[in-house]
């Protein structure tokens, strides 16, 4: 395990973010170790090489940079203005925070085969901390209780929203008519619950049995103001609630203020929290019609 | 029952009204919204279409949700809308929707979807619901069955609706989609229309400043020579030798002269006739060269050396002159006090160039990918409205020639290039402007 090595590694070189990424299979690359979210989130990013272009760039030319005024998505839950990204021959390694976009070659690639040098896997007790937050988010849905259709909706959606550290929650549900029911833990759309619902409908109604994950809005043809990036948001995640999605969607989002996406573990708490919502509403529901 | 069929009916009735719709496919709208689901929409489908309705604010929002819920209502996996101008031969994609990820796979090719692609797809339009034609372009070759409906929107413009699925539809439910559809991408039709007229306006106020800002900076140059000789006259009258007083009235009326034509040239442009072709006259280009001189050493003072050799070129004499005295202009701003500005003539058979070089600070390197737009000015330089080397090159244009920027041994050359139109095939466009880049 090199976490210590790989901070110092870090600070030597002024980065905030480091990601290990290792080979697993032929294009496909996890983040076994890191520093910064690289360590937060640790085992839990997955790319391809033919889906992540500018990870590509990195592994066809050796060295990819970044540099923008603003912070865009660089790779797979990753966003940041300034990072870098350096093939080492077996392992690739991406370097992010403000002043990387302008380090010279020679300074990234000697960083990064040191990083490679200390690759280890995920460690078993981050594995099983990881493990335990699906279940507490998923049991923090399950012990919903409310005493209206909205009170339930607005506590699942912010339950899911905090667990994943999301801006924005948001439940569609079917019925007679389709209601959506959001909560604003940090950011809010400047309109009424109609046109939330008219733009979450594509989402919902194509989530029939999946699980939706916009990494980056700018680039999702199912983005619609006023849940757009033109709004503030920048990426969502969404999983479809009951039997083939019958009762509705759940759906969170980040916005722009700390632009991120989602990890495989932020995507696990999803679904589980999906699986526990559909418990939820599914009693409401019984218990909404055994009291007519 | 009743009471969602009552529902659907005012929804229909709403859809209709809102669209404006023209086509008699949809007149009955509200019968067939009643029949969809075996005779009552989906209590979601119908919830969704009144969000919807109340969210035209957001129209492509609007037309993707009503579009989803319709491929949700017939079980099918795309739903598409397209807006088609046969007149203009486009198609216009307007939205699709559709479940388990059928639209982010394929949205670029729904979008690209060409009139004669289109054209692939339609077997039949009196039968909506067909099995998929053998040779249905991607990504409607991936579904075994199509649904194809359209409806006249406002402004002529026909709205196609394409549904595709793994399995049959009930044709009657997907006709009944159609009103709601149309209703809401006539809304989309219209906000992109409105949004094109937007951005033609922005362009058309763009077009005018520039304009007007051109004239202006055209018209400065002549009156500023003629200020400057009256001024001569007026204080130095009485010193001037004959042949100076000649040459400062002479300068008078010429820029008098051209000022006129100026003036009556940017009239018949802007009101009468914007294309309007140039002037041409057989030209001597000496003799030219000697007027433009007189007048920029006037206006601006400093020392003009020219070289010019003689040639009879078919051009047009005033625009050649003010795209001259530009340059020359330009040249004596920059030009270090005491340092001459050179303008040399040289012709060779059916080009004439001249070469303005002064020994000024050059254009700063921040500047030279835009050194001849409109506005482009020198931060370093103070002064410039960024309008002159814009102007050269729109004149340069004009006559068919072209202007190109270069710095060699601490001096900055223009070299304006005129082709003799007599002889010269102009084309329409060509490349007016070059910049040479110094070598590092």
């Amino acid at each position: 395990m090199g976490s210590k090595e790989l901070q110092s590694l870090a600070e030597e070189l002024g980065a905030q973010d480091l990601f290990l990424f290792q080979v697993v299979a032929p294009g496909r690359l996890v983040n076994v170790d890191g520093y910064g979210r690289g360590a937060g989130w640790a085992g839990n990013i997955e790319v391809q090489q033919e889906t992540e272009p500018w990870l590509a760039v990195a592994m066809q030319e050796g060295l990819a940079r970044l540099t923008r005024a603003f912070a865009t998505r660089a790779f797979g839950p990753y966003w940041a203005s300034e990072a870098a990204a350096v093939w080492t021959g077996d392992h690739l390694v991406v370097f992010g925070g403000e002043g990387i976009g302008n380090l010279d070659s020679a300074d990234l690639l000697a960083a990064a085969r040191r990083a490679a040098g200390l690759t280890a896997e995920t460690p078993v007790a981050k594995r099983l901390a990881d493990d335990l937050e699906v279940a507490q988010a998923a049991l923090a849905v399950a012990t919903v209780s409310g005493s209206s259709l909205r009170e339930v909706a607005e506590a699942v959606a912010a339950r899911t929203a905090e667990a994943l550290g999301c801006e924005f929650g948001a439940v569609f549900l079917f019925g007679s008519p389709p209601r959506v029911h959001m909560v604003d833990r940090g950011w809010r759309p400047a309109a009424t619950e109609d046109e939330v619902l008219t733009a979450l409908a594509p989402v919902a109604y194509s989530a029939a049995s999946a699980l939706q994950v916009e990494q980056d809005l700018a680039d999702s043809p199912l983005a619609y103001p006023p849940l757009s990036i033109g709004e503030g948001l920048v990426s969502r995640c969404s999983v479809a609630v009951g039997p083939n999605g019958s009762l509705g969607v759940l759906s969170v989002a980040h916005a722009g203020d700390r632009p991120r996406g989602f990890t495989s573990l932020c995507q696990r708490i999803m679904v589980s929290s999906g699986q526990a919502a559909e418990s939820v509403f599914g009693a409401y529901l019984r218990g909404d019609r055994a009291t007519a | 029952m009743a009471g969602e069929e009552a529902k659907a009916r005012r929804i229909g009735q709403r859809l209709t009204r809102s669209a404006g719709l023209t086509s008699s496919a949809c007149s009955a709208r509200p019968m067939q919204l009643a029949r969809m689901s075996n005779g009552a929409p989906g209590p979601a489908w119908a919830g969704t279409l009144e969000a919807a309705l109340h969210s035209l604010r957001h129209p492509e929002a609007a037309l993707a949700a009503v579009l989803a819920a319709t491929a949700a209502e017939l079980g099918a996996s795309i739903a598409a809308a397209y807006a088609v101008d046969a007149e203009g031969g486009t198609v216009d994609f307007l939205g699709a929707a559709g479940g388990e990820g059928s639209v982010p796979t394929s949205r670029h090719a729904m979008e690209a979807m060409s009139e004669e692609a289109m054209a692939q797809l339609i077997a039949d339009p009196a039968i909506p619901v067909a099995a998929m034609p053998a040779d249905a372009p991607f990504p409607w070759s991936r579904f075994a069955w199509l649904g194809q409906l359209q409806a006249t929107l406002p402004a002529g413009v026909t709205l196609r609706l394409i549904v595709a699925s793994d399995r049959p539809f009930d044709p009657e439910r997907f006709r009944g989609a159609l009103a709601p559809v149309a209703a809401v991408a006539a809304a989309t039709t219209t906000s992109r229309e409105v949004e094109r007229l937007r951005e033609d306006i922005h362009r058309l106020r763009q077009e005018r400043t520039l304009t007007a800002a051109s004239l202006q900076h055209d018209l400065r140059t002549p009156l500023t020579s003629i200020l400057g000789a009256a001024r001569t006259l007026e204080r130095q009258g009485s010193r001037l030798s004959t042949q100076d007083h000649d040459h400062l009235l002479q300068v008078i009326a010429q820029q008098t002269e051209r000022l006129t034509t100026m003036v009556s040239e940017a009239f018949v442009r802007e009101i009468a006739s914007p294309d309007a072709p140039p002037r041409l006259r057989r030209t001597d280009m000496r003799e030219l060269a000697q007027r433009v001189a007189g007048a920029a050493g006037v206006a601006r003072g400093g020392e003009i050396s020219l070289q010019a050799e003689d040639g009879l070129i078919v051009t047009d004499p005033d625009r050649l002159e003010r795209a001259l005295l530009n340059l020359l202009d330009n040249a004596l701003k920059y030009s270090p006090q005491g340092q001459p500005v050179h303008v040399v003539g040289e012709c060779s058979g059916e080009r004439y160039a001249f070469t303005v070089v002064d020994s000024g600070p050059g254009v700063s390197p921040d500047i030279l990918p835009s050194l001849f737009a409109a506005f482009a000015t020198d931060r370093s330089r103070p002064g410039g409205t960024g309008l002159g080397l814009h102007s050269v090159v729109r004149l340069a244009r004009e006559l068919g020639g072209n202007v190109s920027y270069s710095r060699q041994g601490g001096m900055t050359r223009f070299c304006l290039v005129i082709p003799d139109m007599d002889s010269v095939h102009v084309p329409a466009e060509p490349a007016a402007a070059s910049v040479e880049r110094p070598a590092r």
